[in-house]
């Protein structure tokens, strides 16, 4: 029974979401499908929270090395959790003050750390040692020097080239022409994909829902 | 060991103090240089310019803060271009972080044109469900979102009486920085035909490049780059022209360190060949 209950639920949802959106008469399952995943997905959230306590409070109580990390997590998530239940999230809220004056500073910073690292290993693997890699090579030098304003007027002082915009080159056709084919490849792969693993789940032999068995 | 060999193993500590310099100065002494302007950028303009006055208008603020660097100047621009051509604004968010970087935005926008809240534009915050929130919202504006993002009933704001769903939208502007824009584009352009644009990173932009080729996408404000275009088009230059300044010189950096890397790469080849 514990594989035929979420194997039958998947299956009847699956099912019920294909034929209310192909059939006019039953748009009221549509709507009420609808209302259910809403509710359903916001428990989602609950269970992320319990999940963070549980997995932050057992290192803790196990005092594993970095465990004093766990704690300024935990301590953030209940100081804001607070905050914005009980102080509102408007704006000159601490709340607010928090996400605004701490978060985002601190996640754009997690993100901008990218980019060194992004340098460093262009500086390191980017080689033109093969042919393709050559092509490859090109096209990044054409894309990044001709998406910023600079790499434009310097491409404007070049005697011949200059009468043709590298603008139009770079979005014309390495990005309309080459790169637009190439996705469209990708995209129609991903969705015959997509396509042939929903069919896996609403039949049952994918069953990724019941813990990759 | 020779130059080419010291270049070959250089410390990434080096690297990094190079392409840190290469940010820093440019946004301490700017060089002002603008950027030309693109087609999917001038589509967008020029969708907003045709718009009749008082059209309703979503704007989806769909990035977490990790890309506010890169995708919030193209919310600032287009927000702004949208209530100096006193459109009404209405936006949701499927990004938790969304609420609050609406919040702020609009603020700051509405403010500085002398707009009201409740009445110009209304920010009704997030909602769980990314495809099934953008179906509910197109269906019944009040039932997904009974209340704005201040806790206010969406009833009591005058924006709100002309706005009940997808019929009422003239426009919708998604900021994204993940799937979003794609799933705006099946729901809202394919399925209640609301001429639909965005912006979104530079790294998602070449995703997107199918759909505005196809006409799905209306246009396209690509990173920092689209917004410093969206800037120029407004005349109001803002973040994201003074950003292009470090990202042209970034650029150039990075360009130039693969540059000499390749070239250290294959003189200590053809010596070790010789050998």
């Amino acid at each position: 029974m514990k594989r035929e209950i979420p194997l039958f639920v998947c299956v009847v949802s699956a099912l019920a979401m294909i034929i209310a959106y192909y059939s006019p008469k039953l748009d009221w399952m549509d709507d009420m499908l609808q209302k259910w995943f809403l509710i359903i997905a916001v428990f989602a959230f609950i269970l992320g929270a319990i999940s963070i306590i549980l997995v932050n409070g057992n290192r803790i109580s196990k005092q594993v090395p970095g465990w004093g990390y766990n704690v300024v997590l935990l301590i953030g998530l209940f100081v804001t959790l607070g905050l914005g239940i009980f102080g509102g999230i408007d704006p000159k809220t601490p709340f607010f003050y928090i996400f605004t004056y701490i978060f985002t500073p601190l996640s754009a910073t997690m993100f901008s750390l990218l980019a060194f690292f992004i340098a460093s290993a262009a500086f390191r693997a980017f080689k033109a040692k093969t042919w393709e890699a050559t092509l490859l090579l090109i096209a990044a030098f054409i894309v990044m020097l001709g998406r910023v304003p600079l790499g434009e007027l310097m491409w404007s002082w070049l005697p011949v080239l200059k009468h043709y915009s590298l603008n139009n080159l770079v979005e014309n056709w390495i990005m309309g022409c080459f790169n637009t084919a190439g996705q469209r490849a990708i995209l129609l792969g991903a969705s015959v994909g997509l396509i042939s693993i929903s069919l896996k789940i609403l039949l049952g032999i994918e069953r990724p829902y019941m813990g990759g068995e | 060991m020779s130059f080419f060999e010291k270049i070959n193993k250089l410390d990434k500590r080096i690297i990094f103090l190079i392409l840190a310099l290469a940010v820093i100065i440019p946004l301490i002494f700017p060089l002002k240089v603008l950027p030309s302007i693109s087609k999917p950028v001038r589509s967008v303009y020029d969708f907003i310019e045709k718009l009749s006055e008082g059209s309703n208008c979503v704007l989806c603020f769909d990035y977490y803060a990790t890309t506010t660097v890169e995708c919030e100047p193209a919310a600032r621009a287009v927000a702004r271009h949208l209530l100096s051509r006193n459109m009404k604004i209405v936006t949701y968010s499927l990004i938790p972080d969304g609420t609050t970087m609406s919040m702020r935005v609009m603020k700051e926008v509405g403010d500085d044109l002398g707009k009201t809240y409740g009445v110009d534009y209304a920010v009704l915050g997030y909602k769980t469900g990314t495809m099934i929130a953008i179906k509910s919202f197109d269906e019944d504006v009040y039932s997904t979102f009974p209340n704005d993002a201040y806790g206010k009933p969406v009833e009591e704001l005058p924006i709100m009486k002309n706005f009940r769903n997808a019929r009422d939208v003239a426009f919708l502007f998604t900021v994204a920085d993940n799937a979003s824009i794609n799933y705006h584009i099946m729901m809202d352009f394919s399925e209640k035909h609301i001429p639909v644009a965005g912006s979104c990173t530079a790294v998602s932009a070449p995703e997107l490049y199918p759909y505005l080729n196809s006409g799905q996408l209306l246009g396209l404000l690509g990173g920092l780059r689209g917004a410093a275009e969206y800037e120029v088009l407004i005349n109001h230059p803002g973040i994201g022209i003074k950003c292009m300044d470090a990202q042209s010189i970034a650029h150039f950096t990075i360009a130039f360190l693969i540059l000499i890397s390749n070239v250290a790469y294959f003189m200590t080849f053809r010596k070790g060949k010789k050998k």
